[in-house]
This record gives structure tokens, sequence and C-alpha cells, in this order.
């Protein structure tokens, strides 16, 4: 019943869909505003099936209705409800619906922010996102639909992988699919823009927001995502270079270098043509994302295994970007420059540098990750790259972009004298000294090892983190200064009077932290593995590890098998760790490291197995600094909350 | 202008710079995915080579092996060196031509490239002592997986072969690509009709049953009961295109591999394996990837613990 319901949901708000894009061309084409108002109803319509199929399927997963195929295979009787919920992304199917859902979510929203302004833009606006979301019905329609029915009806469920019942499944897919999906709005704007060539600061005024959004979603999908690999799969990294983590990444860096390079568009009409293809990049790499996790055109631990859905997505894509180039060519005469750079040492040329780097790191990243694919078609052999190949590209990328951060805001915009720039330079340029002369001492006294690759980029992040504390700390000067106020205070309403530039800063310093908690992780982590018998002991960095012994225990869900450590820092004893592992019927058993995150670093314990007479082995991690990797990207959260706040406020103020 | 052509020049710097990374990164870090049947056709031990030496014919091949302890004669004008390589079982006379290593000595794990020469001895051209690890793609095979507390290794085998269940289950998302099925022929007549010059027979992994044509006469080994590994294009419409044959030997590898092995490691799983195939035929793993078929899919596929 519900899920007939919500089958026809689907069928009608694809139906629904591809009346409303036509009405839109049609309406406004032909001037007939009937005919544009009846399309913004069927956009509204469209959100209301979708939310509809949405709820149906919603129902039919806590109700456990196993009838239904999808239901039967990602929830059980014994899944509790918060992963019941879950389930809804957990399969292909449902991550699509919810895909649309979200789609369909933006397009009402987008509909009613401008139901009193941008009335050019919003017909080629609606029409592109309504193309899209039929891209995304039509396959729940014609090749994934959630609410496929089972003969007959099982007893139970299948219940959802372990792996998946972590509070990563909750979070994770949702603002990483929220982040893709999002970025079909920009690319909206961006699209009726060209059509109507009303390419003045409207459209990008209009998206800025958005793309902020949607960019900090996918960058905390990204984070989120670490972190939940980092704790569930096991294997003491965070990042493997799968094609999937890449795919995830490579929009998010052509997003940030937009949000980089509109500021230019914004104050000095330049980098037009270079902005749009920023953005039609990251909608495509963003479609092209949610694509390969549902192929096998790539091998990835990610994906959902075949769906028949890759001449959908190929079709649109290549459909896609001819159309959208086409668009770009033939409205280049209103795209042209207002001005042109007046310098080299000006911010505008340091961000056009930055996003160069940006682009650059995708189109690596990209050829790396589809090599497999062309390498197939071209020589008929498949080559690949791994997590080598990758991070020696991408470590220097990541160290040049921590560097630009520190230089761009040191940089004013149209131009700046070197002498003042150098002057500006000189106190990161001590910062970034002293850190190299702090760490190459350690190093000789033998308390690190020495590795020159991670002293430039602990320098090199001290020199990004002065700039920001300069930055901040000249403009809490001057308020002091003219407003008298005291520094906190003038510290405060700084970042509340130019929300976008200084809370911004709080991006860069959590990205800085990121990389330095990535650039310590990589390089001074210590992995070790041993087999012990109950009572055994063994060092670890400086960490003694003492093996108390095995224990079995069923719980309701599983059996478990825990490893029981007694740990001691040095000297001081520092408490006990468990390492398991839970045997779930129907599934592969899985492992649950024993995790002990501190400031300086993580203690990191995986169970390999056991033997009869109770040995185990055991692998050990020590891995400095991870935690900063996750307060990094709180930092991004919190940052571009900050900056969110106040065009929306002058907005309403206008 | 001025700033436009330092743009110019600026562009091409960091396209440069990149372009370098990029390269010496694909050129030093790019490997080649082996299917096992290729690895097992081109790396062979003195055994596999010994009994395939008839169809080697005068192909260029490697052998792996232990230098023995018979003398290593060395003939400085002519560059040639004759020594005896081993697996522990059978011993292969093999005579190089070329400079020889400091390294080479008995005892010595070493690769020799070459053909085979008329009196039963291999004619080598090049040799190496640290062979470089390759990357070998798989499917973990139904055969005991085993792990051992002590030395923390895992052993088990790969396949490049499908049962012809596991073909009918993922048939649709292999594509139109080359695969290879086991299966016992089952037990009715095979037919061969000379008018289309194919034969028509089926195979059974015991639970379901796999028909294919084959553009040519009956070869042998098809017999009612004999298990066969068919080679062939595997069509997403659910046939296969059969155009050879091969066997089990050449489509198995046992690995052992140190180190922690992924949750989703099991019978049925896609693998990867980095690392080099020892004298004794065994590939001795240094990493170990696995493709999860199942994350998302019903777990039908899986196995009962």
């Amino acid at each position: 019943m519900i899920a007939d319901l919500g089958y026809i949901a689907i069928f009608l708000a694809l139906a629904t869909s591809v009346y409303s894009a036509t009405a839109f061309v049609l309406g406004a084409t032909r001037q007939q505003p009937a005919l544009v108002q009846s399309a913004r109803n069927g956009t509204y319509a469209v959100f209301g099936l979708v939310s509809i199929a949405s709820f149906a399927l919603l129902y039919a997963l806590l109700a456990r209705d196993f009838q239904l195929s999808y239901v039967a295979s990602y929830t059980s009787r014994a899944t509790s409800v918060v992963y019941t919920i879950a389930g809804f992304w957990a399969g292909n199917a449902g991550s699509l619906l919810l895909w649309s859902w979200l789609l369909a979510l933006c397009g009402a929203i987008v509909l009613w922010q401008n139901r009193r302004k941008n009335q050019e833009l919003i017909p080629y606006a609606s029409l592109t996102i309504l193309v899209t979301q039929a891209l995304f019905l039509a396959l729940m329609v014609f090749t994934a639909n959630p609410f496929q029915k089972l003969p007959a009806i099982p007893a139970d469920g299948q219940g959802l992988n372990p792996l998946l019942e972590n509070p990563g499944m909750l979070f994770h897919p949702t603002t990483l699919l929220a982040g893709y999906a999002g970025f079909t709005i920009p690319f909206a704007f961006a699209v009726a823009a060209l059509i109507t060539r009303r390419l003045d600061h409207q459209w990008l005024a209009t998206t800025r927001n958005w793309t902020l959004v949607f960019w900090l979603l996918l960058g905390i999908g990204n984070v989120l995502g670490m972190q939940w690999a980092y704790v569930e799969l096991g294997w003491g990294g965070y990042w493997a270079w799968d094609p999937v983590e890449n795919a995830g990444l490579m929009p998010w860096l052509t997003a940030t270098a937009f949000l980089h390079s509109l500021m230019v568009q914004r104050r000095g009409g330049m980098l037009k043509v270079w902005n749009m293809s920023l953005i039609g990049a990251t909608f495509f790499l963003a479609i092209f994302g949610t694509f390969i996790t549902r192929s096998n055109i790539l091998s990835s631990v990610h994906t959902f295994g075949e769906s028949g859905q890759g001449p959908f997505f190929l079709f649109f894509i290549t459909a896609g970007i001819i159309l959208f180039t086409a668009l770009v060519v033939s409205r280049l005469s209103d795209l042209r420059s207002e001005h042109q750079m007046e310098s080299l040492l000006s911010r505008e040329a340091s961000f056009l540098l930055n996003n160069l780097v940006l682009v650059a790191a995708t189109v690596v990243i990209l050829l790396g990750t589809m090599l497999p694919l062309f390498s197939r078609i071209l020589a008929g052999k498949e080559v690949t790259v791994g997590a080598t190949f990758f991070n020696s590209v991408a470590g220097p990328i990541l160290v040049v972009l921590v560097l630009l951060m520190g230089l761009c805001p040191l940089i004013g915009w149209y131009r700046t004298s070197p002498g003042k720039l150098l002057n500006n330079l000189l106190t990161p340029l001590y910062a970034a000294l002293a850190t190299a002369i702090v760490l190459l001492t350690l190093a000789l006294v033998r308390v690190i090892p020495l590795k020159p690759y991670a002293v430039a980029t602990f320098s090199i992040c001290a020199f990004a983190l002065t700039t920001v504390f300069l930055e901040w700390g000249r403009g809490t000067r001057a308020r002091h200064r003219i407003h008298g106020e005291n520094y906190f205070r003038a510290f405060i309403s700084l970042i509340g009077k130019s929300r976008a530039r200084y809370g911004g800063y709080f991006v860069h310093i959590g990205i800085v932290l990121i990389a330095m908690g990535i650039g310590a992780s990589s390089a001074y982590s210590i992995s070790e593995e041993f087999t012990l018998a109950p009572g055994g002991s063994m060092k670890v960095g400086q960490y003694t590890l003492r093996y108390e012994g095995l224990d079995q225990y069923p719980t309701p869900k599983q059996m478990v098998v825990s490893a029981g450590l007694s740990v001691t820092n040095g000297q001081r004893a520092a408490g006990h760790m468990e390492a398991k592992r839970y045997f779930k019927s129907n599934f592969n058993p899985v492992s649950e490291i024993g995790l002990r995150s501190g400031v300086s670093e993580d203690l990191y314990i995986i169970l390999m197995g056991w033997d009869e007479s109770g040995s185990a082995a055991f692998k050990v991690l020590v891995n400095p600094l991870v935690l900063w990797i996750w307060v990094g990207g709180g930092l991004m959260l919190g940052g571009t909350f900050i900056a969110l706040w106040p065009t929306q406020r002058r907005n309403a103020e206008e | 202008m001025q700033v436009r052509k330092s743009y110019l020049i600026g562009g091409v710097l960091v396209a440069v710079a990149f372009g370098t990374l990029l390269l010496n990164g694909l050129k030093n870090m790019s490997s080649y995915y082996y299917e096992i049947g290729e690895l097992n056709s081109s790396q062979l031990t003195v055994s596999e080579f010994k009994v395939r030496a008839a169809t080697i014919g005068d192909r260029e091949v490697t052998v792996i092996g232990r230098v023995t302890d018979s003398p290593i004669a060395h003939d400085e004008g002519a560059q040639l060196t004759r020594l005896s390589i081993t697996d522990g079982r059978q011993d292969l006379t093999i005579s190089y031509t070329g400079n020889t290593p400091g390294a080479l000595r008995a005892g010595i794990e070493a690769a020799f490239r070459g053909r085979q020469s008329p009196g039963g001895t291999f004619g080598a051209t090049w040799l190496t002592t640290s062979p470089k690890e390759v990357k070998v793609r798989g499917m973990v095979a139904d055969a005991p997986i085993t792990w051992d507390v002590n030395s923390r290794q895992t052993r088990f085998t790969i396949t490049g072969y499908y049962t012809v269940s596991a073909l009918r289950e993922w048939q649709t998302s292999i594509g139109d690509r080359e695969v290879r099925v086991i299966g016992n022929v089952v037990n009715r007549p095979v037919t061969w009709d000379p008018g289309k010059t194919q034969t028509t027979f089926a195979v059974t992994d015991g639970r379901q049953e796999l028909s294919v044509a084959y553009q040519n006469a009956i070869p042998d080994s098809i017999r009612a009961g004999a298990e066969v590994v068919l080679v062939g294009k595997s069509r997403s419409d659910g046939t296969l295109e059969m155009t050879g044959l091969t066997t089990r030997a050449e489509q198995e590898l046992v690995v052992v591999y140190n180190g922690s092995v992924p949750d989703i490691f099991d019978v049925g799983v896609e693998v990867v394996i980095d690392g080099k195939k020892g004298a004794d035929g065994i590939f001795r793993a240094s990493l170990l990837t696995t493709k999860c078929a199942s994350k998302y899919t019903p777990p039908s596929t899986q196995r009962v613990q």
C-alpha cells in the first residue's frame, strides 16, 4: 500500500518535473506569466511528491515492512530505530531518493526566496534544477526503485551491515549527499545568468551563500568520512585515496577555488569565464561523484555494486558538459573582464594562483582516479596508481596551499608595493623560522626523528597561522584605538562587523590544523605488530602495553570477543583499553579498535586475531596530532557559520 | 600587457610544476594490474616451467628459482654464466648472457627472463635478484583461509575464475569483459555442428548451469564430468562467448600476507594484492586491498560465519 503510494509519487514527480521544466522554458521564451506560474507550482509539487515518497520509505523502514526488498535488505527487527532511519541511505535506491529530496527541497527554497526577485533568472535556474531532478527520479523509476517488492515476505530483514552501525553513518552520507545535491543551485543560477545574459553581480550575490553552505556540507561530509574510516575500518588511517573518497574531494577543491575567485569577480568584474568554468566543474564533479559510487567502472570499497545506471549518468554528464560549454562560448562577449589586473603583487593575482593550484590538484586527482579506466580504454590494460602516488602529489600541493593561505591575506587588493609586503611578511617568516629551529633542535637531541618534509610543513603552517593572528591583531588594535573598546570586545566586534573576512580566517585556521594533523600523522606515525600471550607486554613508542587476556561475552545483538590491555605511558599508568571483534549472524566479523585520543597523539589498537591458548595478535599505532584534524573540521564549521551570518542580515536590511 | 605576460609565464610555470609532479608520479608509482592467469603464464617456478615447457615453446618468460649449490660457471670472454636454480623439487639449468651481478650466489632467489633452448636449458638474457613488486587482482577462493597467531600470517588462495553461480550473480556488473569460468561438463552429449563449425555444451557448479557454444571442434578435455576452465567474453544478457580454455592451476595463486586483514576480507571478495611470486610459487603479499562486493549489496552474497 504505502509502497505503491511511494512509487506513484516518484513517478508523478518525474512527470511533474518534466512538465514544469518544459513550462518554464515555454513560459519564459513566449512571455507567458501564467505558464511560468504553473511551472512554479509544479516545482513545489515536485518537492511535495518527493517528500511523500521519502515519508513512505521512512514509514516502511520504521514499520519493518519487509515486503519491500529495500527494507528487508537494510533493516531487521533487531536494528535500532536510529539505524533503521539510517537505512534510508544505506543502499543505492534510498540514497538516490535522499539526493532527490534534498534537491527538491533546495529547489523549493530557491523559488520561495526569490518569489519577488530575480524574476528573469528563476525560470532558467529552476529549469536546470528540474532537469537534474528528472535524472534522479528517472534513475529510481527505471533502474533502482526503492519500493521494489519481494515475491514473498521474509520473516525478518537482513539488517544493516555492522560496519555501517556507527554515528558516522548518520551524518557522513547525509552531509556529503547534501553537498553533492546542493551544488546544483549555484550551477543553476550560472546557467540562468548565461541564458538571460544577466551576467552582472546579481546571480553571484544570490548564489554566494548557497555555495558556501554546500561547500561547508561537502567539507564536513569529507571530514566525517575520514573520522569514520579512522575509527571503524581499522587500518589506522583516515584517507585511502579510494576513488569514492576522491570523488568527494574534487568538487570541494573546485568549490574552494570558486569561493575565492568569486571575490575577485565581485570586486573587479574579472575572471568571469573562469568562474563559470569552476562552477560547471564543481557541478559535474558532484554528479560524477554520485555516479562512481553507483558503478563498477572503478574499484572502490564504497560502491553500491552495479545498477545499470552508468548510461544515464554518462549521457547526463556528457550532454550537460557539451551544452554548458556551448553556452559559455556563445556568451563570451558578455563575459569579458571589466578590468585588467593591475599588478602581480595583488590579492587578485594571488587568488588566481591559489585557484590554479586548486584546479591543478583536482586535475591530478581526477587523472589518478580515472587512470585505470583511461588505460583500459586506450591501452586495453588496467594501470593504476595507489596512495603513494596521491600522497606524493597531493602532499606538496597541500603545503603550497597553506603557504598561499599565509601569503594572500597580506597582499592588498589591486596592488601592493614589494616593500610593504616584505614588511608584512616579516613576523610570519620569523614564526616559520622559529618553528623550523625548534623542530630541528628536537630532531638533533633525538626527541623526534628528523623529517625535512615535515619540518617544512610545520614551518609553513606556523607561517599561515601567524598571518591570521596578525590580521586579527591589527584589526583589533585599530578598533581599540578608534572606538576605545577593550581588546576582547574589540576582537569580538571586529569579527562581528566583518564576518566574512575575519570569520573566514577561522576556516583558514581549521585548514592549517588539518594540514598539521595530516603532516604529523603521516611523518611521525609509529606502527607495530606483535603477538602476546596473556600477561605478556610490549613497548610501542613510549607506551607499554600489557595484555590481560581475552574475554568473550554475548550482547543482545552479537557475540563480542574483547582483548583487554593495561597501558602505561612512560612510568605513568594510563588505564585499561580494549580491542574487540563483534560477531553478528549474516555478516562478517567486525573489528572495533581500541582508541585513546589525545592532544598530542592517539594510541590505536587493532585486535588482529587470537588462538585457543589465549594468545592474541595486535597491531598498534601511535598517530600524532590526529585529534587536530577533527578540531580543524570543527573550526571550518564554526568559521563558515560566522561568515554566512552577515550577508543574510545585510540582505534582510536592504 | 606587461601584467598579462607575467601571468602567462606564471601560469606556464604552475602547469610545468604540476606536469612534472604528475608525470614523475605516474612514471614511478603507477602499476599494472595482473590477472592471475597472466602472472602465472609470464612468471613461472621451475616446476611450472617444466610442466608447461611444451606449451610455452619459444615464448619469452620469466623463471624464478633459488640458485643451487652446484658451481656457477662463468666465462668472462663470452659473458656467459651457467648455473642451476631450483624450486625445491626440480632443478633447471640456466645459461645467462650478460653482466652477472655480484649478489648472484648459492641460496639467492633470482628471476631470469629468456627462452628455453633445445637441450632443456633456459637461455636467459636478463636477470634480477630483487624483482619488483607487482599488483595482482583476483577473488578469494572457496579454499581454507588460515591464520596463525604467532607469525600473524594469513594464507589463502585467490582465483581468476568465477564459478557458474558467481558469474550469474555478477554478470550484469561485469559488463562485456573477458572472464574465466570454472565448472564441470554436464553429463550429457556434447554436440558438434560441422555446418556451423561449433561445439555446444554446458558446464555446472552443482547449482547452476551455463551453456556455451565454442566456435571450434571439441577439445579432448571436454568430456562429461571433467572440470574445465572456460575463457570468454561475458555478455550482460547472460551468455558467455567462449574463446578458449585454460586450467585451474593457471588461474590460482596461493598468497601469504603478514599484516592485519580488513574486516570484509572473506571468500568471494575481490582483492588486489601487491607483492612478489617466490621460487616456491607462493605469492608473498606486502599489501592487501579488498574491493568489497557486498558492503552495500544484500548479504545473500555474504557468508554466514
